[in-house]
């Protein structure tokens, strides 16, 4: 239980994050997606049935802001689930570089993806060239930043795993 | 017959899918109103994205009450000379106002009512960073709807595009799918201002034979309904005209500055329907 708060609370930071402290104080091509970094966390950590419920549920809080009719992200963040379940094993995505790389190639998957939906849609979006300058932003800013957030994540995984044994020592 | 780990294993993605298409197809329907759990997670967030706002507000009033005095002499002389032309301004407005209520009452035309206003808080941006909507705290019960122009002291924000119970999101004209019917204030030339997505606008569709100029005032025509004609858009900052081509690209720096953008106001007066828009729309459903 307690673990699922501490995650509920690390959602909902998430959230406030990019909701309320990105849009003042970063520019767009430095604000990462916090909710991707969460997902991939917990892909490494819990079952693939919970990390697609998870997936759908970050991407329905994704699509409060869009404009228009549609169910992108949680259809993104699926697919990304599922991929990254399914290689996590065979690439050993614990190790750092690895985990860089995928993260950028899950944000110019989410970026393009968002992009091929809209264009298919014929609705509108920003210009091409300030698009692929966000992208790119984006994409090497959460090569960077990434995998110090999943190390902490980590940490967050392993001082609840402590404070388990822990209370369950104190029972015994 | 026991099910084995082997079929869990594809029975529950399967499933998930399966649920995920029937929230898309439930979501097609129903976009004009916040679902269900859209009003309930916007109800819990909103509070907590309300204090942290409130609390970076404060810091920075602190931050500009202290640290910026440093430039407040230069700033004071500069307001000093801006107040005296301002005044200019305003007697010349005054002089306006007078002749144009002259003619009007002249023309026996009636005197446009004040729109009603109705100050809202922002409480958040869009999420993804990808697309340029807000949410606003007033929602139904506060007489919000569909279509409602949002603006502020400087200018349009934009239009609600979906409603709560206590809340509305807001498309600002700074997305690419937002169109607003436009004129060039100083020589009434025609055109559809979109958002590129960043903090500019490009005014489509202006005839390459009109006569723009960098600094000319775009505002509202009015046109279509939703917004009221004659709030202030921005002002022309690039006017590119190619070779070949009807039209000439003229790029709007908008009046509004959406990253200091606080309190907002939406104008009461319900959008005015368009046949033509209710009658795709009803074939559409």
């Amino acid at each position: 239980m307690r673990t699922f708060f501490i995650y509920l609370l690390l959602i909902v930071a998430a959230y406030i994050s990019q909701t309320v402290l990105f849009p003042i104080f970063l520019i767009p091509e430095l604000r990462i997606d916090l909710f991707l970094v969460l997902l991939l966390h917990f892909t490494f950590s819990y079952e693939r049935s919970k990390v697609l419920v998870l997936a759908l549920f970050l991407g329905v809080l994704m699509d409060l802001g869009l404009p228009l009719r549609g169910f992108f992200h949680p259809l993104i963040y699926l697919a990304i689930a599922l991929l990254a379940s399914l290689l996590w094993q065979n690439l050993d995505l614990r190790n750092w570089l690895y985990q860089a790389l995928f993260l950028a190639l899950c944000t110019l998957l989410e970026g393009l993806g968002i992009r091929l939906v809209l264009g298919l849609q014929d609705a509108g979006f920003a210009e091409t060239r300030y698009f692929l300058m966000v992208l790119a932003g984006r994409t090497i800013t959460v090569a960077l930043v990434g995998p110090l957030l999943l190390a902490g994540l980590e940490r967050v995984d392993q001082w609840l795993s402590s404070f388990r044994i822990h209370q369950e020592s104190q029972e015994a | 017959m026991p099910v084995t780990s082997q079929t869990r294993k594809f029975l529950i993605p399967i499933l998930i899918f399966l649920l995920a298409l029937s929230l898309i197809s439930a979501n097609l329907h129903s976009r004009e109103n916040m679902s269900f759990f859209e009003s309930l997670v916007v109800g819990i967030t909103s509070p907590v994205q309300k204090v942290v706002r409130g609390i970076i507000g404060g810091v920075g009033s602190v931050w500009r009450g202290y640290f910026f005095l440093f430039g407040l002499q230069e700033e004071n002389k500069d307001l000093k000379q801006e107040l005296q032309e301002l005044k200019f301004q305003v007697n010349k407005y005054r002089e306006a106002d007078l002749a144009n209520q002259r003619l009007r009452a002249l023309l026996n035309f009636k005197k446009s009512i004040p729109t009603p206003l109705m100050p809202a808080e922002l409480v958040a941006f869009d999420p993804s960073g990808w697309f340029q909507t807000i949410l606003i705290d007033k929602g139904n019960n506060d007489g919000v709807v569909q279509d409602m122009a949002v603006v502020s002291a400087e200018g349009l924000v934009g239009r609600v595009i979906g409603v709560s119970g206590r809340h509305a999101k807001v498309l600002l004209i700074l997305d690419g799918n937002s169109a607003v019917d436009a004129l060039i204030q100083r020589t009434r030339a025609r055109g559809v201002l979109q958002g590129l997505g960043r903090n500019r606008c490009l005014l489509k569709y202006v005839q390459r034979n009109e006569d723009v100029q960098v600094g000319d005032q775009v505002i509202t025509s009015g046109m279509g309904g939703v917004f009221p004609k004659g709030i202030l858009l921005g002002k022309v900052q690039e006017v590119i005209r190619v070779y070949s081509g009807l039209f000439q690209r003229v790029e709007v720096e908008p009046a509004v500055n959406f990253s200091r953008l606080e309190e907002v106001m939406v104008v009461v007066q319900p959008p005015v329907e368009d046949p033509a828009l209710t009658g795709s729309r009803k074939q559409q459903e």
